[in-house]
């Protein structure tokens, strides 16, 4: 009877225990509910707060698109199995017009992230104008996951996935440097080109 | 000292609730179980299934005690360390973590005292880790 006591203890303490590995293998590295909030420091040539709020969803033939402001500016994401996608509208001025070009899909984040992982998605597309066609060609590529850790405003964040994320949009390359925490989502974004460093100040998540 | 060996071959239909998300999986698997019958049983587990966003391997040793209800059905409950290695395309991430399995058989009667067949019914789970997958198998034991 003592060893089926001991036995079972032992049983409770090994179940109960959480490591780094369960911790990314059971989190969720983008949260989307409706009033979540990120508050991020912005450090640049100008230093400013930006507030990351998930607005609304939208239930259009059973996929739920969230509507997230990010400092002003609506963005669409479609949260599947295995996948975040970002909805982005596409367009160019093309002798002072806004010529539009459609919405893609664009794979955001594959979820749940796992450390060597890259993708990308390349998009050509065309619209005509005036009876003018244009063509547009957008390419988004992922790469250079791994996970770490990282110290922000004094608070250290374990598992942490790091990516690095370009986008090249009629030949202009942007590159972004991404961190995402388990259970939070994005904790800091660098754009180097921009000398611009975001940095999570707060946040507040609803269960 | 009364060894007994259970070799157990499985094609497995299972379910999994993975991150909160509900998938048929198709896993398969082999156990080799050496221990005393009344005593404690050692299991090693080699496991794989698929989802649709990833795939999963378990290997792993498990420690139970098999406690049997008359001649046909017994209980195993065991815990166990597995290395569980997630995997999509080209990229995998791998660590270790326990595993909880509870496993029911039922022995048809035999004429030999040292071999038998039977079902199993074996129900492996983790929530920390997202696992939770429910096995039928079929296997013999001598």
């Amino acid at each position: 009877m003592k060893k089926l006591v001991l036995t079972s203890l032992i049983l409770v303490l090994v179940l109960g225990c959480k490591n780094s590995f369960s911790t990314r293998m059971t989190s969720d590295y983008f949260p989307l509910k409706r009033g979540n909030e990120w508050v991020f420091d912005v450090k640049g040539d100008n230093n400013y707060q930006i507030t990351i709020e998930v607005k609304d969803i939208e239930v259009t033939q059973g996929d739920s698109l969230f509507l997230v402001d990010v400092g002003g500016e609506i963005y669409q994401f479609e949260r599947k199995l295995g996948m975040v996608k970002r909805f982005r509208r596409l367009f160019t001025t093309y002798e002072g017009e806004r010529v539009d070009f459609g919405i893609v899909y664009e794979p955001y984040l594959l979820l749940p992230p796992i450390e060597g992982e890259n993708w990308e998605r390349e998009f050509n597309l065309s619209s005509v104008h005036r009876e003018q066609t244009l063509e547009k060609v957008f390419l988004i590529s992922v790469d250079s996951v791994i996970h770490t850790s990282i110290v922000l405003n004094s608070e250290n964040y374990e598992n942490v996935y790091h990516l690095k994320r370009t986008v090249v949009e009629d030949g202009d390359s942007t590159v972004e440097y991404e961190w995402f925490a388990p259970n939070i989502g994005l904790i800091k974004k660098e754009v180097p080109a921009d000398s611009v460093v975001w940095e999570l100040l707060s946040f507040e998540l609803n269960e | 000292m009364n060894i007994i060996l259970l070799v157990a071959f499985n094609l497995f239909v299972s379910s999994s609730v993975p991150q909160g998300a509900a998938a048929i999986d198709t896993p398969s698997g082999f156990s080799v179980m050496i221990g005393d019958k009344y005593k404690v049983n050692y299991d090693l587990v080699a496991s794989y299934y698929t989802r649709s966003d990833y795939e999963v391997r378990l290997y792993g040793i498990f420690l139970g005690k098999e406690l049997l209800l008359g001649q046909k059905f017994s209980i195993l409950p065991e815990i166990g360390i597995t290395k569980v290695t997630r995997t999509r395309e080209d990229a995998s991430e791998s660590g270790f973590s326990p595993l909880f399995i509870v496993r029911f058989a039922y022995l048809f009667s035999t004429e030999s005292s040292t071999f038998q067949i039977g079902f199993s019914l074996r129900e492996a789970f983790n929530e920390k880790i997202g696992i939770d997958f429910l096995d039928f198998g079929i296997g013999f034991r001598m």
